[in-house]
């Protein structure tokens, strides 16, 4: 039998009856399990980026400036390849009124100089997955009459991808290591705890209470501090996640549209809580108990 | 139900505390371990508990080889067991209802079982009325008339006490020594260290007088269990 309520009442008691040092293990908890969630909150919201950028892939056509006349057998070619899924004309008229609509105030600047930078184009949308054709399609228009320049780049997504794989591992590894000292953290934690309670483990040992009934409070103890470190750091994470969302929203209103921004997803933080019970637990297992009274 | 054959202990750096001590103790015996301070009495009863171990000899209890004993069969050995301590070794931070009924909870006995037979038990020594205070707040007494009340919760069939009566005054010591003998005649064996002479004179019980570690007499003494 497991006397849980006698664990979870002694084990409070351990906790609340050195709240320095309780704090001090929470907060180390706490801190690995942030790092470790701050780079899955970046990485996930970066994949998000990625995947949206991977479904709407384009191909912008930048004309010659008066390459009107072959924009009938240009559209042939663009007609004829199936991962296009659509192309729309821009002619450097639109182009530059897009800007402005978009950049207001950007947009005087480029008034004052009264000559259209802008040149006419053809946006392609092209279906994913067909990044190879692309380049050799790409290839091809660039020789094409009329087409000044081409731009479809994919190298970057790639980086993007590496890029969010390498900040994954790297916040996995921070949370290892921080996590290893969490758990050094929490063992000795423990051990003042025990040395904090020696009279009474003590008595307990000599009047014939089994083991369990001397370890499971401090196991409890470590399971306590885990929690609140788990806690903890959920708070810390959607804390800093929302004032980032408030900064974003309420100063870069074309950034925000574009983000998608999303907080980490409720496994993700049944995951971060489970780590906290892990380092608490794994903490106090670590102590090695000895009966005081030999 | 107590055999110790040769048994020594030692305290670095050099204290002998006990010397060659052989004894037996019947079931069912009464026994009182008497001698000056620092004689070796608490010594010898925290050795049958197993609250320590002995520097040499062997020691049975009800038995056991309590050297030879399985670490995880201790708890079980010591609750066989009812110990007085001389220091009382109260949980200061719990009150007297749970100190005693913590034995019970161990050995699974519903709640409500438990409060009755807290109750009952503390009764017996007349502090039913204060299963709520915590030891801080009882005489020197009274504590130890608490220490008396866990060591018997569990009617065990030995009961070792360590000058249980050192903080009582005469009438109240005389009530603790009538229950012990009760519960000697109903078979339970009783082990007490003491200091009180005329305690000791007047119950008429075997007496082992110990002498800076060894045992100088013995006035019922065997050779060998029987
Ligand atoms: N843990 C210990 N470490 C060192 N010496 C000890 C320890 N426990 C007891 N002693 C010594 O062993 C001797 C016997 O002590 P013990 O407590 O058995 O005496 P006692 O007969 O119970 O005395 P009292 O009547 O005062 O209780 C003493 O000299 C004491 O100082
Ligand atoms: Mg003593």
């Amino acid at each position: 039998m497991i006397p849980l309520r006698y664990f979870v009442r002694e084990g409070l008691h351990i906790v609340g009856s050195n709240r320095k040092i309780s704090f001090l293990a929470t907060g180390v908890i706490a801190l690995a399990l942030f790092f470790l969630g701050f780079f899955f909150l970046i990485t996930n919201n970066l994949q998000t980026v990625e995947e949206a950028w991977r479904r709407q892939q384009k191909m912008v056509v930048y004309l010659h400036d008066g390459a009107e006349g072959d924009r009938e057998l240009l559209e042939k070619v663009l007609a004829s390849r199936g991962f296009v899924r659509r192309f729309a004309h821009q002619s450097a008229e639109e182009a530059y009124r897009r800007f402005q609509a978009d950049f207001p105030s950007l947009g005087e600047v480029l008034d004052a100089t009264r000559d259209n930078p802008f040149s006419a184009s053809y946006e392609l949308e092209l279906d994913p997955g067909h990044e190879e054709e692309a380049r050799a399609f790409q290839a091809q228009l660039e020789k094409t009459a009329g087409v000044a320049e081409v731009q479809y780049d994919t190298a970057w997504l790639q980086k993007l991808n590496s890029f969010v794989f390498f900040l994954r591992w790297f916040g996995i590894a921070l949370g290892v290591l921080l996590g290893t000292g969490a758990i050094i953290i929490v063992t000795n934690v423990v051990r003042i705890a025990t040395l904090v309670h020696r009279d009474e483990i003590e008595i307990l040992w000599l009047v014939g209470a089994p083991p369990q009934y001397i370890r499971g409070p401090f196991l409890l103890q470590g399971i306590l501090l885990g929690l609140g470190g788990g806690a903890l750091s959920i708070l810390l994470l959607a804390g800093i996640y929302h004032f980032f969302v408030l900064q974003v929203r309420s100063n870069f209103q074309v950034l925000w549209n574009f983000l998608a921004l999303s907080f980490l997803p409720i496994p993700t933080l049944l995951l971060l809580m489970a780590g906290g019970i892990f380092c608490g637990l794994a903490g106090s297992l670590l102590f090695k108990f000895e009966e005081q009274a030999d | 139900m107590i055999q110790m054959y040769h048994v020594f202990k030692h305290y670095p750096p050099n204290i002998h505390a006990l010397a060659d001590v052989t004894l037996f103790v019947e079931k069912g015996e009464f026994v009182f371990l008497t001698g000056h301070s620092g004689a070796g009495k608490s010594t010898l009863l925290r050795l049958i508990t197993r609250a320590e171990i002995p520097s040499a000899g062997q020691i049975l209890v009800a038995g056991r080889n309590v050297l030879a004993l399985n670490p995880s069969k201790i708890p079980f050995f010591r609750r066989q067991i009812g110990v007085v301590f001389q220091d009382i070794k109260l949980i200061a931070r719990k009150t007297i209802f749970e100190n005693i009924a913590f034995i019970l909870s161990v050995m699974g006995v519903p709640f409500q079982e438990q409060k009755k037979r807290v109750y009952q038990i503390l009764k017996l020594v007349g502090l039913h009325h204060r299963m709520n205070a915590l030891p801080h707040q009882l005489s020197g007494g009274e504590q130890q008339r608490v220490a008396i009340a866990r060591a018997l919760i569990n009617h065990p069939p030995l009961l070792i006490a360590d000058e249980p009566t050192g903080n009582l005054d005469e009438e109240m010591a005389w009530d603790v020594m009538t229950l012990f003998d009760k519960l000697n005649m109903k078979g339970t064996t009783v082990v007490m260290a003491t200091h009180n002479r005329q305690i000791v004179e007047m119950m008429k019980k075997r007496i082992i007088h110990i002498e800076k570690g060894r045992v100088v007499e013995d006035s019922g003494a065997r050779r060998e269990p029987a």
